[in-house]
């Protein structure tokens, strides 16, 4: 139930909608039975507080102000029958004494990566196991635990139905993570090891069938890189796609046709063709190859006697070649697309480093290395591909309205950076890349003109990739809005971090990206978007997860003012 | 291997909620229960 609909139904039972009553009771019951179990331990004992509660709810919902409230207002009553509970048993283990409630914030966020043991979703002991951590919470962690990460609450909606001030609900949270995160790391022990987790368990009841019937995954291969202690894009591709959220970093075979953990192209995927080229070579088209679908495509192939050029392909989604993005995001009970973008890593064109096959190198054999905002902006396109060891792919810019092309490195796939094109600068570089994009060619300097970030890089200012809507404005103390962008992202959340100026972009569904549609529409004086007036809407009752942060320069300067009127 | 730890604890409770979950037959019992209450209470719209 969205927002608006939610407000109808509690109005409906306002008004003595039996109906309506029946809704919320289907909506909030299973959520609320958890809630209420998680806290008593007994099954007799929930269902009877549920129910009551549920009576209470609908005995005082004509005093509701604010329908939007049901659910906190709902779970709140259920809480205080719970504590009465604990009364009556006297569990003074309740609360953390102010010993335990030290602040443990500083700078860390609620989302922020945690080492698991590799097959805590194959092996059920071990599943087991990591429930348990959860179920030894003191009730009031483990309460704003569920509340948080499960009901999807903000904090404050978390501090109410809990009783306590933000501060206090904040606390629990930092203080239940560092307890889990600790416990559950100490479980996967020290080492890394890299493994394509099968997708059967985790997809299982988290991800629609249609999704599910998109992946297709070769046998789970387990790779060991003991010397490195290296992650592979996989592992983590496989957990964020068990929530649905489809990140593309995979292993292809020789004949470019499979990967591990990872979606295939379907059959409309566009092809682009790169070739490193410093003043001297002169890299020479082949003939289209006549095996792959799409019609724009070229192929470089190796000169004799000239520096030895590589042929990357990237298989784009096809909706990447359209100004209208068509992303969506798998959520609970809603049909999903993925939007792959399967990458083979890049053959090194430096005559001074080792050759190797562009079909047999992977991202797992690069080690990680760690980056930052602040970091990448610090560096050129070649120093940072020196950092990744020269092993990375060309994938295409998420915003703007002309080509633009970003480097994709194995080192921190998470970060991509785009370079500027040498069309226009007043100075050619020595040392370019060469770009063939359907009909064109294109030169890149190795400047960096913006930064494409995906799930689990680091924006700054507590804020990662992967958050939510809701989980971002938190952490900003403000409220986010949506504007239209006229560019490839079809619309994003402008908003300062960190004193930069960044575009979030989130994973909507068709039927969220309508409604944003009509109320961006809404929002404009004109009732309908223009570059003059692109909407402002705020989305937090859809509460979408964070997909992709923007930072592009020119705007960030025109956004603090550092450029000349008509220069953006 | 690293995963988040939102999305490590939403796979987690998701699964635990559904392992923990009462059945649509004894869900359908307790709303018919509470109904009669609320019916007798006076609640609903006779209307409808």
């Amino acid at each position: 139930m969205n927002k608006s609909e939610l407000i109808r139904t509690v109005e409906n039972a306002q008004d003595g909608s039996k109906k309506a009553f029946e809704a919320l009771y289907g909506e909030y019951y299973d959520k609320l039975y958890f809630f209420v179990l998680k806290n008593v331990g007994r099954k007799d004992v929930a269902e009877d507080i549920t129910q009551e509660s549920f009576l209470k709810a609908m005995e005082g919902i004509h005093t509701l102000e604010n329908p939007e409230n049901f659910g906190t207002w709902l779970h709140s009553i259920a809480f205080h029958k719970c504590k009465d509970i604990f009364r009556k048993e006297k569990r003074s283990a309740y609360f953390d004494s102010d010993e335990e409630m030290e602040a443990v914030m500083e700078n860390v966020s609620l989302n922020e990566p945690v080492m698991v043991p590799e097959d805590y979703a194959t092996n059920k002991e071990r599943a087991k196991e990591l429930k348990q951590l959860i179920d030894e919470l003191k009730p009031d962690m483990k309460s704003a635990v569920i509340l948080y990460y499960y009901d999807n609450m903000s904090v404050a909606d978390v501090a109410k139905t809990l009783g306590m001030n933000e501060n206090s609900a904040k606390q629990k949270l930092f203080q239940a993570r560092k307890k889990l995160k600790a416990k559950i790391e100490k479980m996967a022990g020290s080492g890394a090891v890299m493994c394509a987790v099968p997708m059967g368990d985790m997809l299982k009841n988290t991800v629609s069938p249609k999704y599910v019937a998109a992946v297709r995954t070769s046998s789970s291969a387990a790779v060991t890189s003991a010397a490195m202690g290296t992650k592979i894009a996989a592992a983590a591709a496989a957990a964020v796609m068990a929530v649905g959220i489809p990140l593309g970093l995979g292993l292809m075979n020789k004949n470019d046709d499979a990967v591990i953990g990872d979606v295939l192209p379907d059959e409309s995927s566009s092809y682009i063709s790169v070739a490193y080229t410093n003043e001297s070579s002169t890299p020479e088209k082949s003939a289209p190859d006549s095996s792959v679908p799409d019609s724009s495509i070229s192929e470089s192939s190796r000169s004799e006697g000239s520096a030895p050029e590589s042929t990357n392909r990237i298989i784009l989604d096809s909706s990447q070649n359209d100004t209208a993005d068509s992303s969506v995001s798998v959520s609970d009970d809603t049909t999903t697309e993925s939007r792959p973008e399967t990458v083979i890593t890049t053959q090194n064109n430096d005559e001074s480093r080792p050759e190797s096959s562009s079909a047999d190198v992977s991202a797992s054999q690069t080690e990680r290395v760690e980056m930052s905002v602040d970091k990448m902006l610090s560096m050129d396109g070649a120093q940072l591909r020196a950092l990744s060891n020269d092993q990375y792919d060309i994938v295409l810019g998420k915003s703007g309205q002309a080509a633009s092309f970003g480097l994709k490195c194995a080192a921190f796939p998470e970060y991509v950076f785009l370079l500027q094109r040498v069309e226009g600068m007043d100075n050619k570089p020595e040392n370019t890349i060469k770009v063939t994009y359907g009909d064109f060619d294109y030169e890149l300097s190795d400047k960096i003109e913006e930064l494409n970030l995906y799930e689990g890089a680091d924006v700054g200012g507590g804020i990662t990739v992967g958050m939510t809507y809701n989980e971002i404005e938190e952490i900003l103390g403000h409220d986010i809005y949506m504007s239209a962008t006229f560019s490839v992202l079809p619309n994003a959340a402008w908003t300062e971090i960190d004193g930069k100026y960044w575009a979030l972009s989130f994973d909507l569904t068709d039927e969220q990206l309508d409604e944003l549609q009509k109320r961006l529409d809404a929002s404009t004086e004109e009732g309908k978007i223009s570059i003059d007036d692109p909407g402002s809407v705020d989305i937090s009752d859809m509460n979408p997860v964070c997909n992709l942060a923007v930072y592009n320069i020119d705007a960030d300067n025109a956004h603090y003012g550092r450029l000349p009127d008509g220069e953006f | 291997m690293e995963i988040l730890f939102n999305t490590l604890m939403r796979l987690l409770l998701q699964q635990m909620q559904e392992e923990s979950a009462l059945t649509e037959e004894e869900k359908m019992k307790n709303m018919k229960e509470l109904e009669k209450i609320l019916v007798t209470e006076g609640h609903f719209d006779e209307q409808e």
